[in-house]
């Protein structure tokens, strides 16, 4: 041993030439270490983007990344099969409904496994679920959309189903439809509401007995053109005809959700239409958001009208929508693998998602839940849940908005010159800007944030205010060019023939010199 | 007295007398042959300059056109080449209508009857600089008010201009707007036309070097 480290010194003290090899292979391998460590940081699968006012797309920093994913192996209880539905429940606990494999799994807020229910016992029996595609979880007890069972079961946390609702009796559902309850929501005083596959009405809204009380929020028909011309032909055609062609009922809801007023967002796939496709909507039904189009700009998505599946493969599909704790709205679309990020004025925050295999990206989306910063999507196509976190930027939005929404606009000024600076393509951070500026009564640089903001009420409200403060600083000034004026005219006109001559005589001096030459 | 005076009075002097009275001074500038193409080209010339400026400069709060993405070509289109057309077409029309202008007379008369909305283009500018939204009335006032001004001088000097009646200039100002698409119709036709053959003959050429140099 002490012989080798000898020659070791040796060969290291004598040859140069071998030193300058080693130093040489050192920085080559810190290199070679350290590039794909800065190689996977740098990378992020997608290019976040927005749409400016224009309805051009802008590329933007990436608001939220994927930090990881959450599968049935990792958590040890064998892969996922086609989770369909996933909630956090108000203490955080995550419940993932794994459809194929008709059980629930329970995380807490650290993604830990806490429980996996995959026994069901109704009176004493065995009650399996088959396919069940909604899930709803309050004080310990959980409500499950059973929907190939055609009801609704409530159980206790170990699998023991103490009630279950099925097909509401009322007379405006016809006795021959099947009930396949698909996703529902219960409200603080245990009233259900239920969106079922082909009852488009409206939500199922039933009452801890299982009585049937209404339609919640029915949707209203769209009448277009092509209906009008529909409605014309239907005199002519027979009853066969008629009954083959597509029934004008309004878009059902894919999804809904319900925050701690009672508010229940709802989202839908409306393919044709490409306004309000999220709402919000207050205990009567009504819808709260301001109307928008939500979703990719309506310019960019190709024409929809009469080709149905092939050429609307790009038009929005929301899937599902939910709200995190500070009331940002993230809808999730199906057709674009993107989440669409809104705040409580409708307006668009953040896009983010991709449709791909590389993680973070989606197959087929199904279902998106908020656990505190997180977002959280199941992918019944790849069987994962993925986790996405709002980065640097995402957070300063999230800082910045609320700020602004709640009206502190010279707070919410340091955090929207941050996100300026990250994203000079951000309207939003202009406004922002603008507003603060305007507070401070600087209404020169509001006007140039409300510009570059391309907002003209806004504008216009501050070039008034900066209108009336000139005016009162230099009013003299402003009085005495008019008095000039009002005189100037005066005169022109009291000694208007005397002009007239003047200006006669200049002429006629300057034909006199066109006729020497 | 006045009507002497109308012999002695200078070309640009005739521009001011026929804004305040259309039908009588189009009468004298045809009568007295003082009708300037010069003065219309310089009108056309502020026409177009003036409609850059507006689309470059109105104040941000009523600028209807995005800065960045001004053309001027694009602006030639839609004002001097709708002008053109419409000349055209008129002369074209005023032998149907027996009209006795000359192209030079409804090019001249043309661009005179366009100076208030010329001058409304401008002023437009300088006004959006002091008003804010909420007054835009005062704005679109003037807009109408030259628009107006500018269409009872292009009927008086159609109608002055041809000779014709004024039942027979409405119809004129009428076949003239067909006469425009037509023409514009044609001139698409032409280019995409043209488009066909110059690529025949690109792609031909093309074959041919192709055929040599292998």
């Amino acid at each position: 041993m002490q012989v080798l480290k000898n020659n070791l010194n040796q060969s290291w003290g004598c040859n140069t030439g071998m030193k300058i090899k080693t130093f040489i292979l050192t920085v080559v391998m810190a290199i070679v270490m350290i590039m794909p460590m800065t190689g996977v940081l740098a990378k992020e699968p997608y290019q976040g983007h927005v749409y400016n006012s224009y309805g051009e797309r802008v590329a933007a920093p990436n608001a939220f990344l994927p930090a990881g994913i959450l599968n049935g192996t990792m958590l040890g209880i064998g892969q996922f099969y086609k989770p369909g539905d996933i909630f956090v429940d108000k203490d955080n606990n995550l419940y993932i409904l794994d459809t194929g494999n008709n059980r629930v799994v329970i995380t807490d807020e650290n993604y830990n496994l806490v429980k996996v229910i995959d026994k069901f016992t109704f009176n004493g029996e065995d009650s399996p679920l088959k396919e069940p595609s909604g899930i709803f979880a309050k004080n310990g007890t959980l409500y499950i959309a059973d929907r190939l069972n055609e009801r609704v079961v409530v159980c206790d946390m170990d699998g023991n189903i103490s009630k279950e609702y099925r097909k509401p009796v009322t007379d405006y559902l016809e006795e021959n439809l099947t009930f396949s309850p698909r996703k529902l929501v219960v409200n603080s005083i245990d009233t259900l509401y239920i969106i079922s596959d082909n009852i488009n009405e409206g939500i199922v809204e039933m009452d801890e007995d299982g009585n049937f009380e209404s339609f919640f929020g029915a949707e209203t028909v769209q009448l277009s053109a092509e209906d009008v011309a529909d409605l014309f032909w239907r005199r002519f055609f027979t009853e066969e005809q008629i009954a083959q062609m597509a029934s004008m009922s309004p878009a059902a809801y894919t999804n809904l959700m319900i925050d701690e007023h009672d508010f229940i967002y709802t989202a839908t796939s409306l393919e044709t239409n490409t306004v309000d496709q999220l709402k919000k909507l207050n205990p009567n039904g009504n819808n709260v958001l301001t109307s928008a189009s939500f979703g990719d700009v309506s310019s960019e998505v190709t024409s929809s009208s009469s080709n149905s599946s092939s050429n609307n493969k790009d038009a929005n599909a929301f899937i599902d929508v939910t709200v995190d704790n500070e009331g940002f709205i993230y809808g999730l679309d199906r057709n674009s693998g993107k989440i669409f990020m809104y705040n409580q004025r409708s307006e668009n925050l953040a896009i983010f998602g991709k449709l791909g295999s590389e993680i973070g990206c989606f197959g087929d989306v199904s279902a998106i839940e908020s656990l505190k910063d997180d977002i959280l999507v199941a992918d019944q196509a790849n069987d994962v849940i993925t986790i996405f976190r709002p980065t640097t930027y995402g957070s300063l939005i999230k800082k910045a908005v609320n700020l602004h929404e709640t009206g502190n606009y010279e707070e919410a000024l340091q955090p929207w010159t941050t996100i300026k600076g990250l994203n000079n393509n951000y309207e939003m951070a202009y406004i922002g800007i603008g507003r603060a500026h305007m507070l401070m009564g600087e209404y020169p640089e509001a006007m140039y944030n409300f510009k570059l903001g391309n907002n003209k009420e806004l504008y216009s409200v501050a070039k008034k205010a900066n209108r009336t403060q000139n005016l009162r600083e230099h009013f003299g000034l402003y009085i005495l060019t008019v008095i000039v004026i009002i005189v100037l005219i005066w005169l022109a006109v009291k000694y208007r023939e005397q002009i007239g001559e003047w200006l006669k005589k200049v002429l006629k001096i300057k034909k006199r010199e066109k006729g020497a030459k | 007295m006045k009507r002497q005076s109308f012999a002695q009075m200078s070309k640009i002097n005739y521009l001011g007398y026929i804004l305040l009275h259309p039908w009588d001074g189009f009468q004298e500038l045809k009568y007295n042959k003082k009708a300037s193409p010069a003065i219309a080209t310089v009108i056309l010339a502020l026409w177009y300059f003036f409609e850059i400026i507006s689309r470059q400069s109105t104040d941000f709060a009523f600028n209807q056109f995005r800065p960045e993405t001004l053309d001027i070509f694009k602006v030639a289109l839609s004002t001097l080449l709708i002008f053109f057309v419409a000349v055209l077409s008129n002369w074209c029309f005023s032998t149907f209508m027996d009209g006795n202008g000359s192209l030079a007379e409804i090019y001249t008369v043309g661009a005179y009857a366009l100076t208030p909305m010329v001058v409304s283009v401008i002023l437009n500018v300088i006004l959006s600089k002091f008003f804010v939204l909420e007054e835009a009335a005062m704005l679109n006032g003037v807009q109408i008010v030259a628009g107006i001004w500018s269409i009872v001088l292009i009927l008086a000097a159609l109608q002055e201009t041809h000779e014709l009646n004024f039942g027979q200039t409405v119809a004129m100002v009428l076949l003239t707007l067909v006469g425009m698409l037509a023409i514009l119709f044609l001139v698409m036709l032409v280019y995409s036309l043209f488009q066909q053959v110059v690529m025949f003959v690109v792609n031909i050429s093309y074959e041919i070097m192709y055929r040599f140099t292998m």
